[in-house]
């Protein structure tokens, strides 16, 4: 997950992390979050990505941006995480879509990156059945990730 | 944050490494979320109920 990401900035817990979306509609501030939902027996965060509307001064994560620049934000989320895991080593990260379409956007862009994944992160898919090692072609309705190196 | 632990390890990178840019404070206030509040609650209702993958133990791995 080392392709061409957004510059970001972590907050000092590294708990949040902001960048600029730099597509066809101008600069957009973005905001990924890691938030605890469960501290014992194992660190459970789920990450949410989310635009910062500056005229508002709301974050929103029920905003459609278009800003054709996916995949580049796609690699700023997988950075974040790696960033993010380094600090809570062994940390779950739950990923859910807000709608089945970003569910499935997301479920995509796991699998075009499933064996770069794998070497860095044990990753399931989560199933009416409950949690299943991901796998492509298949899916699910969240995601979770946690680092194995 | 209360309630979480910050492991870092060898070879991580430094504090610092991430570049710095301009981002307003109130992107970081957790209280401009309006949405922030649903969304753990969901998250926490699926780890209610469908718990954390098994390992071959049986046990979360």
């Amino acid at each position: 997950m080392n392709s061409e990401h957004y510059p970001l900035r972590a907050s000092d817990d590294y708990l949040s992390y902001s960048f600029l979306s730099l597509g066809h509609r101008g600069p957009i501030l973005k905001v990924i979050t890691f938030d605890p939902i469960e501290a014992e027996p194992h660190q459970v965060f789920n990450l949410s990505l989310a635009d910062a509307d500056n005229a508002t001064k709301q974050i929103r994560d029920d905003v459609i941006s278009d800003n054709g620049d996916k995949n580049k934000i796609i690699e700023t989320v997988a950075e974040s995480i790696n960033i993010f895991s380094g600090h809570y080593f062994k940390a779950y990260i739950l990923i859910r879509g807000n709608s089945s379409s970003r569910n499935r956007m997301y479920q995509m862009a796991i699998a075009s990156r499933l064996e770069k994944i794998r070497l860095r992160y044990e990753i399931y898919g989560l199933t009416k059945m409950g949690w299943q090692a991901f796998l492509k072609n298949q899916n699910y309705e969240g995601f979770l990730l946690r680092r194995n190196d | 944050m209360s309630g979480t632990k910050v492991k870092k390890r060898r070879g991580d990178a430094p504090e610092g490494d991430v570049p710095k840019i301009n981002v307003p404070q109130w992107v970081w206030d957790r209280n401009n979320d309006p949405n922030a509040k649903k969304r753990m609650e969901t998250a926490k209702k699926i780890i209610a109920v469908h718990g954390l993958p098994k390992g071959r133990d049986g046990k979360a791995s």
